[in-house]
């Protein structure tokens, strides 16, 4: 029954994540339940100082495992429930158990890894975020570039391939948050054990989705609490007890030796010392100047690498598809952040759909009127290629496309040329689009640091101006 | 029946006088009569409004649309912005016009306008595409090359070939319904300019010259109805406008079947000379219309609003 109840809980969380994915819309509140239950979207908001508006939700996420366990895993996480079903394919019976032992090794070590890169301000801080990764699997249509192709490609082997041989591997070894879950669940009240009506006749253990049951007891490690355990036993052996962690009585599978501890916290120790300096070495703080155009809400080039985990969520949102990703203009350091390409599309003035969805607060949302503001660029005339400036002829594509009246056009030698008053020019990039020369006589030139532009709508008179003149012929 | 003599001579007399009478009969026919004005010109009316009157002057519609045929109704719809910005046509008289179409007979209408803007944007917020839907026509899809092919252009200047939407070749009635705005280069945009909607590559225009290109453009086919929506008018910052600011609420329309003519009527209303719109000089260089409108048929309706 509890099996049932799992699938079902399981199935209808990854359906509802895929439709969630798939029909962004502006302000989506939804999204922010959905953001907020992996710990790491408001880590990335906490380490700017920042409380984020569903900061309860993750609170509430980390008191639930202490009470109940890792619910979150066994219950409701989309890649947790592909690794499950990946699993039954093979239906293996048993693993080496000393394997659990080294993935939460491996675990704690990447869980440091991703704490010290989120609050050092590094760019390289979402390599190990599930939930970027998961989100990034719906980019794959887009102009994601190699990099993410090469993300998704190890995210798909490490879900898909490996849980035929170790089950949950996945959140067992790489998943970060499966980390935090994991440490809150061996300190949690609730305590599934094995009272002495166990008779050892191993019939639970091929039936947990982790094989953590091993001769009467459990493998805290790599249990997700479940539960299906407990309804497979014919002699109802398994006991749910309330114990605060210091009452825990330790079985000997759960007991490591102290020297092995010992190492195993130096080991961390200098591990985190290590990535602590590679970190900072590559770290937002390197970045001064940028070759590429951010997105508006990016506030400025560091702001925006510090936490942008190249989920490429706003791709996947842009209505003109202006977003692209896997340039290495800015270095390293922009290998799987997303930059604008005004070549062929531009950035929709009516539009804020990627400061709306984005998970991690790189885009800061601000509503539709500030955003119509930020000026994520500047345009800049070429007049050795510009058709009015040498074919001594009108053409105005800029002129008549840009939405804030920036580009006018004035008499140059008694021909119609644009001219840019890059006060309230924005860096749209739809002049760019529509320049009809190769190369574009006109180009928008990247800003490091976002600020806004003259509103172009100061005068607005409340009532309509109406005329009441006669034909004129 | 018996044949008498007499009843012989008069069928005689019949038939000769028939046969006389029959090529002058033909002559008449050819003759045009100026039973319609070339122009007509609305004002104090909503759009819907405004089209009734006019098109009921011009002889309604039935004149343009034979029962059975195919039309094309060709609004502005190139910006993602509100009716009340004044850079779209206004929604109800396309639906208005679509109205008109379905009662004169026509099998199918459809509307598009390859826009400046995201399509579906632009469909959306112009609110035409909910008119053209509530009035039974089709929205057809814009937004990619597919939709297009290439034509020769004959006599064309400039212009000699284009990648042409395919609805605009195979419709039997184009019916041309612009906005009347101002335009950063070309200094106004109404009818002729509106034909920049139904070819692929813009930019080709803008980089051989445009206003030539304009001009050429309509040798291909003109529009057999125009009708320039001069309602709200964008009279500066155009063609795509910043703000509310920028439009005159002038509540007019002009109806004709030359699109030269009524361009030359659009842009006194925006208050310029012929002369500063550089491609009707030229159009009229191509004998596709003219722009004496002292010299032409001109009707003025007036409709009380309040009635």
């Amino acid at each position: 029954m509890i099996k049932k109840i799992r699938f079902f809980i399981q199935l209808s969380f990854l359906l509802f994540t895929i439709i969630l994915l798939s029909s962004f819309n502006q302000g989506n509140q939804v999204h922010d339940f959905f953001r907020s239950i992996h710990f790491f979207p408001t880590f990335y908001y906490l380490a700017k100082f920042i409380l984020p508006t569903f900061l309860y939700i993750t609170l509430l996420m980390f008191i639930a495992p202490l009470l109940i366990g890792r619910i979150y895993c066994s219950y409701l996480c989309p890649v947790g429930f592909i690794q499950d079903m990946v699993f039954k394919i093979t239906k293996k019976i048993k693993v080496n158990q000393n394997i659990f032992s080294m993935l939460s090794f491996i675990s704690n070590f990447i869980l440091i890894i991703s704490l010290v890169s989120i609050f050092t301000s590094s760019n390289y801080q979402g390599i190990f975020d599930h939930y970027s990764h998961f989100v990034r699997l719906f980019s794959l249509t887009y102009a994601a570039g190699l990099v993410s192709f090469i993300f998704i490609f190890l995210f798909l082997f490490f879900i898909l391939i490996v849980p035929l041989f170790i089950p949950r591997f996945f959140c067992q070894c790489l998943c970060p948050s499966g980390a935090i879950y994991r440490i809150l669940n061996s300190n949690s009240l609730l305590d599934i054990t094995l009272s002495h009506a166990c008779n050892h006749c191993g019939i639970c253990e091929p039936t947990c989705p982790t094989l953590c049951i091993r001769d009467g007891a459990i493998i805290k490690n790599a249990c997700i609490t479940c539960f299906e355990c407990i309804e497979s036993c014919p002699n109802k052996a398994f006991e749910i007890a309330f114990k605060f962690p210091w009452q825990k009585s330790k079985t000997l599978l759960n007991k490591n030796n102290k020297r092995r501890e010992i190492f195993n916290a130096f080991l961390l120790i200098t591990s985190g010392l290590l990535a602590f300096f590679v970190i900072k070495k590559t770290g937002s703080a390197n970045l001064i100047k940028t070759n590429l155009i951010i997105p508006p809400g990016a506030k400025s080039l560091r702001n925006f690498y510090s936490s942008c985990t190249g989920c490429n969520l706003c791709l996947t949102v842009c209505p003109t598809q202006v977003l692209k990703n896997g340039s290495s203009r800015n270095g390293n350091a922009g290998f799987n952040k997303p930059y604008l390409d005004f070549n062929e599309a531009y950035c929709s003035y009516e539009c804020n759909a990627c400061l709306s969805v984005c998970p991690t607060g790189a885009l800061s949302y601000s509503g539709l009127l500030r955003k119509q503001l930020i000026k994520i660029g500047e345009s800049k005339i070429d007049e050795t290629s510009c058709i009015p400036f040498i074919h001594k002829r009108i053409c105005g594509s800029c002129a008549e496309h840009c939405p804030t009246g920036a580009i006018q056009m004035v008499l140059v030698d008694n021909v119609l040329a644009p001219k840019v008053d890059i006060n309230f020019c924005i860096g749209c990039g739809i002049c760019q689009k529509v320049c009809p020369t190769s190369p574009k006589s006109i180009k928008v030139d990247p800003q490091t640091v976002h600020t806004y532009a003259y509103s172009p709508k100061k005068n607005i008179p409340k009532k309509q101006q109406i005329s009441n003149e006669d034909f004129p012929f | 029946m018996e044949t008498s003599r007499r009843t012989l001579l008069k069928w005689s007399l019949l038939l000769t006088g028939y046969l006389f009478t029959s090529p002058i009969k033909k002559v008449f026919a050819n003759i045009p009569l100026k039973k319609y004005p070339d122009l007509i010109a609305i004002k104090d009316g909503s759009p819907a409004q405004m089209f009734d009157a006019g098109i009921a002057a011009m002889g309604g519609m039935k004149r343009f649309v034979k029962p059975g045929q195919s039309v094309l109704v060709k609004p502005n719809i190139g910006w993602n912005r509100t009716p009340e910005d004044g850079a779209n046509t206004q929604p109800d008289l396309v639906g208005k016009i679509i109205e008109h179409c379905k009662t004169a007979g026509a099998s199918k209408i459809v509307v598009f306008d390859n826009t400046c803007n995201t399509m579906s944007s632009c469909y959306e917020n112009s609110g035409i595409k909910k008119a053209v839907e509530k009035a039974g026509g089709t929205m057809l899809p814009s937004d990619n090359e597919k939709y297009y092919v290439e034509k020769d252009i004959p006599g064309g200047k400039i212009l000699k070939k284009a990648k042409v939407h395919k609805a605009f070749l195979e419709s039997d009635v184009v019916i041309n319904v612009p906005t009347l705005k101002h335009h950063s280069s070309t200094k106004m945009t109404a009818s002729l300019k509106n034909f920049m909607g139904v070819i692929w590559d813009r930019q080709f225009w803008h980089k051989h010259g445009l206003n030539q290109a304009i001009a050429d453009f309509p040798l291909l086919r003109n529009a057999d109805l125009t009708v320039i929506d001069a309602y709200l008018v964008m009279t500066k910052n155009g063609p795509r406008g910043i703000s509310t600011d920028d439009v005159l609420l002038k509540k007019m329309q002009i109806i004709s079947t030359d699109a030269v003519l009524a361009d030359t009527a659009a842009c006194k209303i925006l208050n310029l000379n012929t002369s500063e719109v550089a491609y009707l000089k030229l159009a009229e260089d191509l004998k596709l219309g003219t722009t004496d409108i002292k010299n032409s048929n001109i009707k003025k309706i007036y409709i009380n609003t309040k009635a």
